[in-house]
């Protein structure tokens, strides 16, 4: 979406006009959903944080300052949000083992096989399942969503160097899973 | 060693171009668009805001006379303490009767003691060195 638009959308919802923040929320919430999934290998859950997410960005709107990045400000709500609902007990493990579509992602060099949610989910909390809730976030934000360090710096508030941290110690943990493989 | 790490990457490259599908996304946008109509975002008002900065500055003002108030006693009570010891003293070592409606009549006569005194002080040190 142009950058004028959508602050002109920004602006409108700050204004209470519902229907130009359902536009936001239509333009946005693949990528909330995407990373919840991501974290989370839950759909239900996944939509759970996606309706919460844009709850908080409505009632927190007027805190939104223009000249930031709306992409960046919306995932750093929803990955608070996912943080919370790993460290609670609410969070459901979805549990199926997944050996044979992880040996295809390994071995294909270009997949054109695309994946159910379930199976991508089971295959993900497969190689994260033991990372900390911040390294599978930081995991998450840098390999899946591909984002740059300075953009997690700034949706995580944590410094570069334990980002890198985070990522060496994520890698690490999945290359002893791969290793077994 | 190298090859696990190729295995990582390329599973890592691959992670990323899969996208998870969000079946039914036209409702969870009417849900979202539901619950915020019934959010209110109602703006902070004025008042507010000016009653929290004036409750702000009166507390500061507080805390600024408390510590003030603190040190001026403290100054009090060390001046008090001082001065029954010197009217203990004059008591004792004077013969001048304190008169507080003429406090300078009591100062001369302390003052024509000590001279008296001070005579005679010379006078027996003069004898002792003789």
């Amino acid at each position: 979406m142009d950058k004028s638009i959508l602050n002109d959308l920004i602006i409108s919802s700050k204004r209470n006009d519902d229907n130009a923040f359902r536009k936001i929320v239509e333009e946005y919430q693949a990528m909330v959903y995407s990373l919840a999934f991501r974290i989370l290998c839950n759909e239900e859950e996944a939509k759970d944080i996606v309706q919460e997410t844009f709850i908080k960005v409505w009632i927190n709107l007027s805190c939104y300052k223009l000249d930031k990045k709306f992409s960046t400000w919306v995932y750093a709500i929803a990955s608070n949000l996912c943080l919370d609902r790993l460290r609670s007990s609410k969070h459901r493990h979805q549990t199926k083992f997944v050996d044979e579509t992880l040996n295809n992602l390994i071995s294909s060099e270009d997949i054109e096989q695309t994946f159910i949610n379930s199976e991508l989910g089971a295959i993900i909390l497969r190689l994260t399942n033991e990372l900390t809730p911040k390294q599978k976030i930081v995991f998450t934000l840098r390999y899946l969503e591909e984002l740059e360090i300075e953009e997690i710096v700034e949706i995580t508030h944590l410094s570069p160097n334990k980002i890198k941290s985070n990522l060496f110690l994520a890698r690490q943990a999945i290359r002893k899973k791969l290793e077994i493989l | 060693m190298e090859n696990v790490e190729n295995k990582l990457d390329l599973l890592l490259r691959n992670l990323s171009k899969q996208k998870p599908e969000l079946s039914d996304a036209e409702h969870l946008t009417d849900n979202i668009i539901n619950v915020i109509k019934s959010k209110s975002r109602a703006p902070k008002p004025s008042i507010l805001i000016w009653i929290r900065a004036v409750s702000g500055a009166a507390a500061i003002l507080l805390v600024g006379l408390f510590l003030f108030q603190q040190n001026e006693s403290e100054t009090i009570a060390s001046t008090n303490k001082s001065i029954p010891v010197l009217e203990k003293k004059i008591n004792t070592d004077s013969l001048c009767s304190d008169n507080p409606e003429s406090p300078a009549k009591t100062y001369f006569c302390y003052m024509r003691q000590n001279s008296i005194k001070n005579n005679q002080l010379t006078t027996y040190s003069q004898q002792l060195t003789n």
